[in-house]
């Protein structure tokens, strides 16, 4: 009987041991999405200038995903830096498009220079 | 009592476990509803499709994996990250597409620049040209009228002297013919060499006098001509009025043989009246014995003696 109870006692503390395990295993450093986000907010610090919003947005984020780091919160700082190199993401596409659309409306203007150019000759 | 109330707390927790499990009602955030939008119109933009068709996958495997958060009833921040993610990731591709169409459209108006700039250039060649060939017509023009200037001054010129030559070569012949100027005009007198004594012919070698006056006169046709017979005083005054008529008209038609028209002549008799000498010796008869032609300075007829 007391021994019973003795082996029961027993499977609940294996079990609630199995749970506090399974708990810290669903979070470990998230090291691989940390240096992702560094190198994308790397790249996007150089060539995407034209985007300032977005590129505050990522490192922000980035910053943040440091800080969660840094006091063991992983889970918080894996969405973090997934955020961060999605932000970084945006804010090189979004620099490229505010590029290529002030070119296309130079070369349109140019054009307009022309034509008036041919019109008045 | 204390097996029981274990086992109770298994069950519960079991049944906990399982009610989340069977849970039907997953939890959906504004920002995975968001999220939901933008990566729907990102799908339904044609110019993701072209262009962003990795990016959009991206941001389509994304919204999943929010959808399955949502479907498991995981905490609102997780679903909410992995939904920030999704449509962060839809507005990538979104601007992705945005700037490869706007490369596209830059591409194209950069051909229609050069377009526009060899219109252009074309354009400033044309009217180049344009003004060379006018300027070059007008130097032309201004080459040709110079070129007749000079011709109508050459031949001015040429006419100049081929009538100053002409003037000389009358002003000789009418030298040869001991013309002089009076005030019924040109007077050449033709003495009686030219005739017989008592005859009206012409003598042959006196031809040569009436030739020249023949050809002055044919160069000026519109002159008109008197011509007047005199005798000296020998012999009877109607039979001098008669041989200086006939004198005077035997060189009438010798200047007729000669080509001058006959209306621009007239002739007359005056006997022996008139003379230029005394009739007291020979040479001085022999002076009176002449016929005088006189040449109108214009077209009217010359003024008789009066």
């Amino acid at each position: 009987m007391n021994q019973h109870s003795m082996m029961n006692g027993r499977a609940a503390l294996l079990a609630c041991a199995t749970l506090a395990l399974a708990a810290c295993a669903s979070a470990p450093p998230p090291k691989e999405q940390m240096a992702v986000a560094r190198s994308s907010v790397d790249q996007a610090t150089g060539n995407a200038a034209e985007a300032p919003a977005e590129l505050a947005t990522a490192r922000d984020k980035l910053a943040r995903a440091n800080a969660a780091m840094a006091r063991k919160d992983y889970v918080q700082a894996r969405q973090l830096a997934d955020e961060a190199a999605a932000d970084a993401a945006l804010a090189q596409a979004s620099a490229r498009s505010n590029r290529s659309s002030r070119a296309l409306s130079e070369v349109r203007e140019s054009i307009q220079q022309l034509q008036t150019q041919l019109n008045r000759s | 009592m204390k097996t029981t109330r274990f086992a109770t707390t298994v069950a519960a927790v079991a049944a906990a476990a399982l009610f989340a499990g069977c849970a039907t009602s997953p939890t959906v955030t504004p920002q995975l509803q968001e999220a939901r939008a933008t990566v729907h119109s990102a799908e339904s933009d044609p110019a993701v499709l072209k262009y962003a068709a990795l990016d959009l996958k991206k941001a389509s495997d994304s919204l999943r994996r929010a959808d399955e958060l949502s479907v498991k009833r995981e905490s609102p921040a997780d679903i909410d990250s992995a939904a920030y993610i999704a449509s962060t990731q839809a507005r990538t591709a979104m601007a992705l597409a945005k700037a490869a169409t706007q490369e596209e459209a830059i591409k194209a108006a950069e051909a229609d620049r050069e377009r526009a700039r060899a219109d252009a250039n074309a354009a400033r060649a044309r009217a180049a040209q344009d003004q060379a060939a006018n300027a070059q017509m007008a130097a032309a023009a201004a080459g040709a009228d110079a070129n007749n200037a000079r011709a109508q001054a050459a031949a001015a010129q040429a006419d100049a002297a081929n009538a100053q030559a002409q003037a000389a070569a009358l002003q000789q012949e009418l030298n040869d013919l001991q013309a002089r100027q009076t005030d019924r005009g040109m007077l050449v007198t033709l003495g009686d060499v030219l005739f017989e004594f008592g005859r009206a012919e012409i003598k042959p070698n006196a031809q040569q006098s009436i030739a020249k006056l023949a050809h002055y006169l044919n160069q000026h046709p519109d002159r008109r001509i008197l011509i007047e017979g005199f005798t000296d005083s020998v012999g009877s005054d109607s039979a001098n009025l008669v041989l200086s008529q006939r004198r005077s008209q035997a060189v009438a038609d010798a200047l007729r043989a000669q080509g001058v028209d006959p209306t621009r002549i007239s002739t007359r008799g005056y006997g022996e009246q008139y003379p230029v000498a005394s009739n007291a010796s020979t040479s001085d008869r022999a002076m009176n014995r002449r016929v005088e032609v006189y040449i109108s300075n214009d077209n009217q007829p010359v003024r008789a003696r009066s």
